[in-house]
């Protein structure tokens, strides 16, 4: 299935997950190598997001395994055992997983600067000065230096959720998961945060985004994953899976999204 | 079906008035209605789009001059009534048993409320732990304790010498009886009691929180304790603080149940003065206009708090405002 020569990033194997009776991810498989942008698109209900929560170890899963680095989500091998990890080594392993939330979920009693620093001074230790130094430079990659120091609710929807970019990437991640960071914003604004995305996958950043921007995913991704029902159906280089589908179940799709 | 187009005002009305018959754009309100029979008003010398005269409301007044009457009825018989004795009343209001039970009641409260909350902080904690046998523990205090009449606990505690006469263990033991007085009874009670319901608005408070807010937390490598404390609990104050003012007043009226135990509070002191001169409703009178002066002081300093709450800049800065207020 992959074609990468080095060990990749991020690697899921064997992954399944029910919720009840209902099966929602039915032995996923797929590898992230560093610096590739991986777009999850697919009908709502497919598993995408679920998927992205069990990268994040959000969500626990019922088999299989996740990997990013040397760490495994939500376990840790002691005398070559998995062994399920307690609370503090499962907020090691998220330090390096990023996630930003279809909902923007910015800490509400904090402003945008505190936002994107209350990690690196609580997590990180680090010094109010330096983390308020390195919260501006965050703020700034996303183009919102002049509103530190305003509140959640007074942003746009488009400026809390380039807040919550800010934040996942102060914390310097190693790859930075995205759950529809577009869909609950107003038309307008889908742009400025689309750009924002752009110009981190133009920076390196290894990024997994769940996404229903075909043009963003066509443009920008290095490859697209297209799930349905639980299992990936179609996965490939972006612009052979948006323009030459080859399963029927891609083609419906992407005729139907437009 | 033709648009009436919206008149641009009285002024433009009448400049068309001559040139244009029956343009819709000079219709007034008051034309539209009368022009249907052709007769054009003429009469009407204010302004046709000027604010809507106000709606009379003729049962307001009514119901001001039939509560009015019952007002006055209420007052007469008060002050006519051979048993209220104003003089006895006023003779007692401030006197010194009085002030002190007043004082007791005051310090039953606060200290009360206090424990309560810390007992409240702490179970509704515990609550959220993963750990079971804490949770269990947790909501087996919570049922025990809420469910236990406040009056039936009081005696309970007051006469724990009964079937617990010693309390600690080897040569750290003392007489339970030297313990337990009306007074620390009643405070053990009322914080116990108390404490029950605190658990439960503490936990709707951080019931409160999106879940959305604690996993973004976590997304940034957040430990629980630490999800709590600086995301969920600060959001949470601001729910916390309405339904915590309500169980102060509460508490400031249920502790009038200690007089059972001799608790020496408002209602015991004014209990031991009528049971020697039988001024029966004049002692309750004067326990009434104190309990009605503490809660309206909590009242006022319950809006105080929310008001604090809930300003510009969210609950954070009232926390750091309150903190710098009582520093």
């Amino acid at each position: 299935m992959m074609a990468e020569t080095s060990s990749p990033l991020v690697t899921v194997r064997n992954v399944v997950k029910s919720y009840g009776d209902v099966q929602v991810l039915k032995d996923i498989s797929l590898d992230v190598a560093e610096r590739e942008v991986l777009c999850l698109i697919g009908p709502s209900g497919s598993g995408k997001s679920t998927l992205l929560r069990c990268i994040n170890y959000l969500e626990r899963m019922d088999g299989g395994y996740i990997k990013v680095a040397d760490e495994f989500a939500g376990a840790v091998v002691k005398g070559g055992v998995l062994h399920e990890a307690s609370a503090a080594q499962l907020a090691d392993y998220r330090q390096q997983v990023g996630m930003v939330f279809q909902h923007f979920n910015l800490f509400l009693h904090l402003t945008a600067l505190e936002n994107v620093t209350i990690g690196l001074r609580k997590v990180r230790g680090m010094g109010k000065r330096e983390a308020a130094d390195r919260g501006r430079a965050a703020l700034a990659s996303v183009g919102l230096e002049h509103l530190e120091g305003s509140y959640p609710r007074n942003l746009s929807g488009g400026q809390q959720q380039r807040v919550a970019i800010a934040r996942a990437l102060a914390m310097e991640p190693k790859v930075i998961l995205f759950d529809e960071p577009t869909s609950a914003l107003d038309p307008e604004l889908v742009g400025e945060v689309l750009a924002v995305m752009r110009r981190l996958a133009e920076g390196g950043m290894t990024m997994i985004v769940v996404t229903h921007e075909m043009r963003f995913a066509r443009d920008v991704a290095s490859r697209v994953a297209f799930m349905d029902q639980g299992v990936i159906a179609e996965m490939g280089a972006a612009r052979d899976v948006i323009d030459t589908p080859q399963s029927e179940r891609t083609k419906t799709f992407l005729s139907r999204v437009g | 079906m033709r648009q009436v187009a919206p008149p641009t005002g009285v002024v433009g009305a009448t400049d068309l008035a001559p040139t244009t018959p029956v343009s819709p754009i000079r219709a007034s309100p008051i034309e539209l209605v009368h022009n249907m029979s052709d007769t054009p008003a003429e009469t009407s010398v204010r302004d046709p789009f000027a604010k809507p005269l106000p709606l009379r409301h003729p049962s307001y007044w009514i119901t001001a001059v039939v509560v009015g009457i019952l007002l006055v009825m209420a007052v007469y018989v008060l002050a006519t009534n051979q048993s209220a004795k104003w003089d006895v009343f006023a003779r007692y209001l401030f006197s010194p048993q009085i002030m002190e039970g007043l004082w007791v009641t005051i310090q039953l409260s606060v200290i009360s409320q206090i424990l309560a909350l810390a007992i409240g902080c702490i179970l509704a904690l515990l609550g959220e732990s993963k750990n079971p046998t804490l949770r269990l523990f947790v909501r087996a205090y919570v049922g025990f304790f809420r469910g236990l009449p406040l009056l039936v606990l009081l005696l309970l505690i007051f006469n724990a010498a009964l079937f617990i006469p010693t309390l600690g263990f080897g040569s750290w033991s003392w007489n339970t009886n030297d313990i337990i007085t009306g007074f620390s009874a009643a405070i053990i009670g009322l914080s116990l009691h108390e404490g029950a319901f605190m658990t439960e608005v503490i936990r709707a408070g951080f019931l409160s929180v999106p879940k959305g807010q604690r996993e973004a937390a976590q997304s940034i490598g957040m430990k629980p304790g630490m999800t709590m404390r600086t995301i969920v609990l600060p959001q949470a104050i601001r729910i916390i603080i309405p339904p915590t003012g309500n169980q102060f007043i509460g508490l400031l009226k249920a502790s009038s149940l200690v007089a059972v135990i001799g608790g020496g509070d408002l209602l015991t002191r004014a209990q031991q003065i009528y049971g020697s001169n039988f001024q029966v409703i004049p002692l309750l009178f004067v326990v009434s206009f104190w309990y009605l002066v503490l809660v309206t002081l909590a009242t006022v300093g319950q809006h105080f708090l929310e008001k604090k709450f809930s300003q510009e800049g969210g609950p954070r800065k009232a926390v750091r405002a309150t903190q710098k207020a009582v520093a």
